[in-house]
């Protein structure tokens, strides 16, 4: 009777443990916190801690992307669905502080700044000011290293319509509690409407030019019609945006297949759950973010979650402690320089066998076989090499580092530049056919963009 | 009072079936009132949750399976609870009936509390302020409520032990059962003298038994000893927190000094010693030696009870005869002389009375269980024995009769 008692009684004290462990976690953002970089250690970790990997912990649950059990789009996404509302765990206080955040208001207000540049209009920024770096004065974003400049943790850009419906009292305030969360946190906010891919791109590049302090890194969101946008713009320049959050987009486009995707967060009505090829897409977009050797996207890169109009209220406030830890995750990564845009491995060994194509494909043989032949072993692509006047990045593009591949042996290959480059490859596609041009464009659109610009910078010079 | 509990929860279990009966026949009948009640409850929310959801429902139920899911768990609780007021009103301990009634309250509730905690740990639900307030509250009441009734449950009962202390004798209520058990103990002692003489005078045999009143004396001595003494009753009122009922068998505890004693037992005790001095001169052959006395009271404190059946006692000494005995002895000495029954004379022979003297300084009691003589036949004896015999007989009675009027009295003054 007493072994039982006290078996019972041990019971009873474990399973008080584990509940009053679990309120802690639940209610209380430090400990969340603690609990995740704990477990997932350093911002920018490659292991799981060994120890606690051992305990029945949410933050080791296993991606559905890695099970091979799933053969329906419409399950996978809602396993999906599951995993994302269990690994996301640690950010239920956050989003309970995000609640009530937008659910009061505020008579004091704290006022920021809103600055316009050029047809962008409505800039907010979060007012953080600091001195800027040598390498930052060099490049010109500040006259000096006494100035300060003005800076934000990342820019949280909310893509509307260009043909805005009229929206109620209550969306608007909700609109402008939201922003008002971010920037107190020092996220700059910008409501940008946009009309197709190509002026959300130039947004983009003429934000960084103007606020490069600001807009270092960008979140985007969107909905319906611009979500598709987005994911398009992300699939063709990745390194513009670093986090993009879609709810039901209507349309999408493949993932990119770097090294470093952007995060992605997407929601779909459960209704959209029936259009497999749409969820096939997205699941594609969230399997591709996960895929990466850091700890922390592999976990919550990509996330997927399915609206009903009860979980929908919910839903709203999931992407609050996502984008925190996405620009917490781009801020150690920084010091590193460590994110990369160089193609996948997985592409680089299915392209290993086609190499010799590339020669056919240069000397007149179809087209098609450009995509498969164009063998890539990394690629850097920073957005900032962008703005350097170092030869070897600027204009470096995946079609570019294999033609040099393709020609090691050849010195005025190797002295040329990349721009140089790429006006005579694109010329060469354009002289074996349009088609060719336009494989290359679906294949490398860096490539096709790049070849682009500069014939018309070419063709205006002279 | 436990017929008043046992109908309380007879009744509420009995009203908990009708209104479960009600319930669903309510629900047959489509009363409105009652569906648009449940229907609300669908509705009503409990820290963000609606309560079939807290209940186990899915969001994406329909209402009609919340409002079922709530009819199910309505009709089980209810049930539930009604079988166990029937229960409890069939439980015939009342702290077992506390011990059930406290923990069907208890138990579900931590139930509760512990699910609400679990669910909200698991589920991927925001809590907004007023839902944060809303759940301490829950929180705090139940874990007031359970730890206040499990306390409650492991209260232990003092109410006997409450009772036991008060029943702790006084002095004066020893004093009472002193003389009540004195006046038994005489009345039985005359009762059974009598039964002894009538018996004596059934067979024909006439004997100057003198051992029904020592006996009588010894056992008062025995109930002065073993009644609680007024310094030991500090002591019987500190055990009386383990044991209620006093221990009179304790030899630990030493008598209490003379000097001890209060001016009741004082003079109780003076009194019962001249009734006893009256008894003596009136009774000379058969009560114990004055100067014995003193030696049995001091005996009397390393062994409270004197033992009466000790048969190894030597018979009194010569000079410790009363004069009556003397001169009975004197004569049955002529009578032997002259050989008239002398051997029929049971009573101290003359050559065992030196022996008997050296014996009596250490024990003072006469054995009067001596059996192995045969009482002399009543024609055997003198006739001055006879005539002695009466006249002890009626001085018996009258003794009696004397000091329970005595004893009677001192009972009406206190």
């Amino acid at each position: 009777m007493r072994i039982v008692f006290g078996i019972a009684s041990a019971i009873i004290i474990i399973f008080a443990f584990f509940l009053f462990e679990g309120i802690c976690f639940r209610m209380v953002e430090k400990y969340a916190l603690f609990r995740l970089e704990s477990s997932w250690g350093e911002k920018n970790s490659v292991d799981l801690n060994k120890y606690l990997k051992l305990l029945p912990l949410n933050h080791f649950q296993k991606a559905p992307s890695d099970s091979s059990e799933v053969e329906f789009s419409m399950f996978r996404a809602i396993e999906e669905d599951e995993y994302a509302s269990k690994i996301m765990g640690f950010g239920r206080p956050l989003r309970d502080q995000f609640s009530d955040y937008i659910e009061q208001e505020d008579p004091n207000r704290k006022s920021f700044a809103i600055k316009d540049v050029k047809h962008i209009r409505g800039l907010m920024l979060p007012g953080l000011k600091r001195f800027p770096t040598d390498e930052e004065v060099a490049k010109g974003w500040a006259g000096r290293q006494r100035d300060r400049i003005e800076y934000a943790k990342a820019l949280f850009v909310d893509l509307k319509s260009p043909f805005p419906k009229p929206i109620s009292d209550t969306a608007a305030n909700y609109q402008q509690r939201h922003h008002d969360y971010f920037l107190e946190r020092g996220l700059a906010c910008l409501s940008l409407p946009v009309r197709s891919k190509d002026v959300l791109v130039n947004d983009l590049k003429l934000l960084k030019k103007s606020f490069p302090a600001v807009a270092g890194k960008v979140i985007c969101r969107a909905y319906g019609p611009e979500a598709e946008i987005l994911l398009e713009t992300c699939a063709n320049y990745p390194f513009l945006i670093n986090m993009l959050i879609v709810h039901s987009p209507t349309g999408f486009i493949d993932s990119p297949k770097v090294e470093s995707p952007p995060w992605i967060l997407c929601s779909v009505e459960k209704e959209q759950l029936q259009d497999y090829v749409l969820i096939d897409g997205l699941l594609d977009w969230v399997s591709a973010s996960r895929d990466v050797k850091f700890i922390y996207p592999s976990k919550i890169g990509g996330l997927m979650r399915i609206r009903n109009r009860y979980t929908s209220k919910n839903i709203d406030t999931f992407h609050v402690p996502l984008i925190m830890q996405c620009v917490n995750f781009y801020e150690s990564l920084d010091t590193d320089k460590a994110r990369s845009f160089a193609l996948k491995e997985s592409i680089d060994i299915q392209s290993k066998k086609n190499v010799p194509v590339i020669a056919r494909a240069n000397s007149g043989k179809s087209s098609s076989m450009v995509t498969d032949s164009v063998r890539i072993n990394s690629l850097q692509a920073e957005l900032s090499s962008l703005q350097t006047t170092d030869s070897s990045l600027a204009y470096d593009c995946m079609t570019v580092r294999e033609y040099r591949q393709m020609h090691e042996d050849d010195p005025s290959v190797a002295r040329a530049k990349n721009k140089d480059l790429i006006l005579k490859i694109g010329s060469n596609f354009e002289q074996e056919g349009i088609g060719v041009l336009q494989e290359a464009k679906e294949y490398d659109p860096l490539f096709f963009h790049f070849y682009q610009s500069l014939k018309r910078i070419e063709v205006q010079s002279n | 009072m436990h017929s008043i509990s046992r109908a309380f929860f007879f009744s509420l279990g009995t009203i908990l079936f009708l209104v479960l009966g009600l319930f669903w026949i309510g629900l047959a009948l489509d009363f409105s009132a009652l569906e648009n009640f449940i229907i609300n409850l669908c509705y009503s929310r409990f820290i963000g949750y609606t309560i079939p959801q807290v209940l186990g429902a899915e969001s994406s139920h329909t209402v009609v399976e919340q409002v079922f899911r709530l009819k199910i768990i309505c009709t089980l609780v209810v049930a539930l609870y009604g079988s166990l007021m029937l229960i409890i009103s069939n439980v015939k301990v009342r702290k077992t009936k506390l011990l059930i009634l406290y923990y069907s309250i208890v138990i579900p509730l931590l139930f509760a509390l512990s699910y609400v905690w679990i669910k909200l740990i698991d589920d991927d639900h925001i809590l907004l302020r007023s839902h944060k307030v809303e759940l301490s509250q829950f929180t705090i009441l139940t874990l007031v409520i359970s730890v206040t009734l499990i306390l409650l449950s492991l209260k232990k009962e003092k109410s006997k032990l409450s009772e036991s202390v008060k029943k702790i004798p006084t002095a004066d209520d020893l004093k009472i059962d002193l003389e009540n058990s004195s006046l038994d103990l005489e009345t039985s002692s005359v009762e059974a003298e009598k039964s002894a003489s009538s018996i004596v005078e059934s067979e024909g045999a006439e004997e100057p038994n003198s051992d029904t009143p020592k006996a009588v004396e010894k056992e008062k001595t025995e109930i002065e000893v073993e009644s609680p003494q007024p310094d030991a009753l500090p002591e019987a009122k500190e055990d009386s927190g383990n044991s209620p009922v006093i221990d009179t068998k304790d030899d630990d505890l030493p008598p209490p000094a003379l000097d001890e004693l209060p001016s009741e037992l004082e003079e109780l005790r003076d009194e019962s010693k001249t009734d006893k001095k009256s008894d003596v001169s009136s009774e000379s052959f058969e009560s114990p030696q004055p100067d014995a006395l003193p030696e049995a009271k001091e005996d009397t404190g390393n062994s409270p009870v004197i033992d009466t059946k000790d048969d190894d006692l030597p018979p009194p000494a010569l000079d410790e005869l009363p004069s009556e005995l003397e001169e009975l002895r004197d004569e049955s000495k002529t009578d032997k002389k002259s050989d008239v029954s002398s051997e029929s004379f049971e009573s101290p022979q003359p050559d065992a009375l030196p022996e008997a003297k050296e014996d009596t300084g250490n024990s003072p009691v006469i054995d009067t269980k001596d059996d192995d003589l045969p009482p002399p036949a009543l024609d055997e004896l003198p006739s001055e024995l006879e005539e002695l015999r009466d006249e002890s007989k009626t001085d018996k009675k009258s003794d009696v009769s004397s000091e329970s009027s005595e004893l009677e009295m001192k009972e009406s003054d206190q």
